[in-house]
């Protein structure tokens, strides 16, 4: 199977005035196509970090990172801007969507960025918005939702530009259990409908949906479970 | 996108109300401040520009030579412009004209006083003027023809269309019929010359005692030329350098032809070189308009850095989604040339309101050009220029936000930054500081200029113009005048003492240096003039009657000139003025009859009021409406035809002073909008640190803290910028006041204590816009701000 990301020897370090940390230690790790990974770890293990990098949200300062099979470890922000744009969506812990928009608003800009027509995007947004449930709530601001609705929606924003890969910070860590469920399902459905998804998470309970945990640990990888090996 | 942008825009400026009050007034304020003098500057540089062939005009002058002086003067030889033209091909047309005088006219019983002139034929092709009726290759040809504008033809016949109908002057003597010949349209407001009429410039020439007229060695009118577009006005120049020299022995003078467009602005020399001028004023004021509309930018950028963590994770979400630094810098240049645009209208209705008072102050008939498209241009130029520069560090510095840090709830407002934004609220009042300083030093030396002794007493004395039969009977209006108690004293003179007049370098004296030359007022006096104005006679006798033929073949002298006869000639008896010889009968302590501007020059006080045309009345009551109705009526007894007119001589002198007590009153104004534009921003800067140490403050608060500590804490942030603002402001308006006192040659000291007065009033306001926000920081419930985080 084709691999989606692929990282070979990868280091990531933080300077402070005096004292320099180790965030990522020579990380080796392939994803596929397709796959459901999920990393876990420690706070400050570097499960943050590492996830910045492979959605090019960062550089590494040492080794080589392949995006669809392309080496991009030390592409330009602009380079790595261009390469983002509709290949990656994100969902962050707190949502991060802008307070200023409607969900609808939300929910587009990805699409305002790649330039597609007003008409395609209205159908593209609506028709996301459906499957998320949230249609109802298209002229609603964030502020006027409830955590599991905002969390629908960041992932509607995070799939309508139909991205290859999609990377989740904590996704369900600012909701309560029936939320955290139906946003996991939400995860489960897009992967298997083809969407490679790449989860960090504290959660045993989210990583058990899942075909693979990547534990991390003092910034290095210490073990690979398959879900069969997976002892919750 | 861009309506994407705009919606952000007006759902951020709702939500974020304070910070757009603030901005939007900010801005709005400074384009008000930036329209205004933008209007005032235009209007500067269109003088004498607007007129059809304004380019090709050219006013001929001379450098007069004296000594190691130069004077340099638009007086030239009342012949000067006709010769020229018979003899340079390039010189299109010439016109000699008078200075402006007023004049009483008369049409059927309305008798009203116009301001105008003479002027020959070639004038007004050279100044095209609209003209209404009339035909222009007829005007000014014959002496019975008079020339009246619009307003003038309003006022005395109550319409324009008055070709043909025959108007009186009143000469004093006789009244002269005028056949109105042609009628100007409204003189546009930038034309520097403002008249009523023009009389026929031969009517002056061929009146039996204006001969000198004809001599080169005298000057008096003016001379305006056109030059042919081909001619080449440098070469023009050199080709009449010595034009006068060579029909004039023995006299130095460098005639050169300057542009009539650049003499308003430009025209002014100081020994033979071209000084800065009004143009300096235009300078200032441009500068002045920049630095208010900069401080306004800076409130923009200051808090928008500042308020950046706010937007830090819009920015971030935006760039995960796709969006690029380019795209995202158009999209906060987009929001700040948006709240330009808000301020914009704003700042246009505040110059609706405020032009009336503004027109008043600036001594201007500025009207916004609604009409005139180049008006919107410029309009859209400064609200692109303004949000541009306003929104350029916010948006490099948003922009510039990582997108990593963003999540990780990392600050990015980081040392620069903070630094950068020190610094600009530094510089705002520096600025700040620098106007108010400047304000109080030039209040100062104006004050100085007015309430500084003369030399001779300008308070409650009357100066009264001597026309028709007052002239003629001048000894009998004295004589009345001198019986009312209230007077103390009558004279008069061909002199205001508010300028040069007349003078000559043609004076002699015992053992002076054949090559020193110096020039020396003139001034023509009757009998009690020195006691009238309250000169003080530091040695010799006044003019009297009973000294007969002494007092009028002497002289009475100011110190100045008694300084310089007296280095050659110890004994200092006498001197020549031309082959006049002269008696030096006494010495009066030096008084000014220039400007501050002006060191006090030679003067020679003769007894010869046969041209007098100003008399002065001192008059010493607490009645002053009454004594004047008096004065009125004994001179409307004696002069029926002429309506009584009157001055005072503290009001004239300050005219001297008009412009600078323009430039200190719109200066004043424009530093109490410095200091409110940049205060805004500082309100809005200590509210943002206030909200950012809401949690320092509560832990403070629970740990015991009082209020004065918490006070302390936000109050620490500005209290070392804005000391250092002053002392760098206060260093830089001492020196830039310098600048303008040594334009003054009676001036000022600079006084230590401008600068504590200057520096209490900014740090108070400071002070207090800060605390302000610091107390209501104070007033959160400890509870409250821990739970913010």
């Amino acid at each position: 199977m084709q691999h989606i990301i692929k990282t070979n020897q990868l280091k990531k370090r933080y300077t402070t005035e005096e004292v320099e940390t180790t965030a990522l230690d020579d990380i080796q790790i392939e994803i596929k196509k397709g796959e459901f990974v999920a990393i876990m770890g420690p706070s400050g293990c570097g499960k943050s970090t590492l996830l910045n990098i492979i959605g090019l949200l960062d550089n590494p300062d040492e080794g080589e990172y392949y995006f669809l099979e392309k080496e991009v470890a030390h592409f330009s922000e602009r380079q790595r801007s261009q390469l983002r744009k509709g290949n990656i969506g994100f969902v962050f812990q707190s949502f991060n969507l802008i307070d200023e928009l409607t969900c609808f608003e939300n929910v587009e800009l990805p699409l305002l960025y790649l330039k597609i027509p007003a008409e395609e995007r209205k159908k593209k947004v609506e028709e996301v918005l459906t499957r998320m449930n949230i249609m109802h709530r298209k002229n609603h601001f964030p502020q006027q939702l409830s955590g599991g609705q905002q969390q629908r929606v960041a992932i509607a924003r995070a799939i309508v530009a139909k991205p290859a890969v999609i990377l989740a910070d904590e996704p369900t860590g600012n909701l309560d259990s029936a939320n955290g469920e139906e946003v996991m399902r939400l995860l489960e459905e897009l992967n298997n409908e083809g969407t490679t998804i790449v989860m960090v998470t504290h959660s045993p309970h989210d990583a058990n949906y899942a075909h693979r945990i990547i534990n991390l640990f003092d910034g290095k990888v210490v073990t690979e479970n398959i879900r069969e090996q997976f002892h919750i | 996108m861009f309506k994407n942008h705009f919606k952000i825009a007006i759902r951020g400026f709702i939500r974020h109300k304070l910070t757009f009050f603030i901005n939007l007034v900010g801005l709005g304020l400074g384009l008000w401040a930036a329209i205004l003098i933008g209007l005032w500057v235009q209007h500067e540089y269109t003088i004498d520009r607007d007129l059809d062939g304004s380019e090709q005009v050219y006013r001929i002058m001379e450098h007069q030579t004296y000594g190691t002086e130069v004077f340099t003067t638009t007086s030239t030889p009342g012949i000067l412009a006709r010769e020229l033209k018979a003899i340079y091909p390039e010189v299109e047309k010439a016109a000699n004209f008078s200075w402006m005088e007023e004049n009483l006219f008369q049409y059927a019983d309305k008798k009203i006083r116009l301001n105008g002139f003479y002027a020959e034929a070639d004038y007004l092709h050279i100044q095209k003027f609209d003209l209404l009726y009339g035909n222009r290759e007829k005007l000014l040809m014959d002496k019975s023809h008079i020339v009246l504008t619009e307003d003038a033809a309003n006022k005395l016949f109550g319409r324009t269309d008055v070709e043909g109908e025959t108007i009186l002057l009143n000469d004093g003597m006789e009244r002269v019929p005028f056949v109105v010949q042609g009628i100007l349209a409204d003189l546009p407001s930038t034309s520097s010359v403002q008249f009523d009429y023009i009389l026929p410039y031969q009517l002056m020439f061929d009146k039996p005692f204006n001969g000198w007229l004809q001599n080169w060695g005298s000057n008096g009118p003016s001379t305006l030329v056109r030059l042919s577009k081909e001619s080449d006005p440098g070469k023009f120049s050199q080709k009449i350098e010595n034009f006068i020299n060579e029909r004039n022995e023995g006299s130095s003078v460098q005639l050169f032809a300057f542009p009539q467009e650049d003499l308003y602005l430009h025209g002014q020399f100081k020994g033979g070189e071209q000084v800065a001028g009004r143009f300096s004023y235009v300078k200032l004021f441009a500068l002045i308009g920049f630095f208010i509309l900069l401080i306004a930018c800076i409130n923009f950028m200051n808090l928008s850095t500042a308020k950046s963590q706010k937007r830090a994770r819009e920015v971030g979400v935006r760039k995960v989604v796709g969006a690029e630094n380019g795209a995202l810098m158009v999209q906060f240049l987009t929001e700040s040339i948006f709240i330009t645009f808000f301020a914009a209208l704003m700042a246009l209705l505040l110059v609706e309101i405020s032009l009336p008072v503004f027109n008043d102050l600036s001594g201007k008939t500025t009207s916004v050009p609604y009409g005139e498209w180049f008006f919107w241009i410029q309009m859209l130029a400064i609200v692109m220029f303004t949000g541009l520069l306003a929104g350029s560090y916010p948006a490099f510095y948003l922009t510039a936000t990582k997108v990593v840090a963003v999540f990780k709830n990392h600050s990015n407002a980081g040392k620069n930054v903070v630094r950068a934004r020190k610094g600009l609220v530094l510089f705002q009042f520096i600025l700040a500081t620098i106007l108010i300083i400047s304000t109080l030093v030039v209040y100062q030396q104006i004050s100085f200029a007015l309430q500084h002794n003369l030399g001779y007493n300008k308070e409650q004395l009357l100066v009264i113009p001597l026309e028709g039969k007052l002239s003629e009977n001048f000894e009998v209006f004295k004589n009345q005048l001198e019986r009312l108690p209230e007077v103390k004293g009558a004279s008069r003179s061909n002199h205001s003492l508010l300028g040069r007049n007349r003078n000559t370098g043609n004076i002699h004296w015992e053992g002076k240096d054949p090559d020193f030359t110096a020039l020396f007022e003139i001034i023509e006096v009757d009998y009690d003039f020195l006691e009238t104005l309250g000169m003080n006679l530091v040695r010799g006798e006044s003019f009297s009657p009973e000294k007969g033929a002494d007092s009028l073949q002497g002289a009475i002298i100011n110190q100045r000139a008694y300084e310089l006869i007296v280095q050659d000639d110890p004994q200092a008896l006498g001197f020549k003025i031309g082959d006049d010889i002269r008696e030096i009968t006494g010495v009066v302590e030096n008084f000014h009859f220039q400007s501050f501007r002006e060191q006090i020059e030679p003067a020679i006080i003769v007894l010869d009021p046969e041209y007098a045309s100003k008399g002065f009345v001192r008059v010493e009551t607490v009645d002053m409406q009454n004594t004047i109705a008096t004065i009125q009526s004994i001179a409307e007894t004696l002069n029926p035809d002429y309506p009584f007119q009157y001055n005072f001589m503290d009001e004239n002198y300050a005219k001297l002073y008009s412009d600078d007590v323009r430039i200190r009153e719109l200066a004043k104004y424009f530093s109490l909008l410095a200091i409110l534009i940049s205060c805004l921003g500082l309100l809005g800067l200590s509210a943002h640190i206030a909200e950012q140490k809401t949690k320092e403050i509560g832990i403070r608060k629970v740990l015991g803290a009082s209020t004065l500590s918490i006070l302390n804490v936000i109050n620490r942030e500005f209290i070392f910028i804005v000391a250092l603002s002053i002392l760098l402001g206060s260093g830089l308006a001492y020196w830039l006041m310098k600048e303008w006192l040594s334009g003054y040659a009676y001036r000022i000291d600079f006084e230590w204590w401008i600068v504590p007065l200057s520096a209490l009033v900014i740090f108070s306001i400071a002070f207090l816009t800060v605390t302000l926000q610091a107390l209501r920081a104070t007033g959160t419930n400890a509870v409250h701000a821990l739970k913010t985080e």
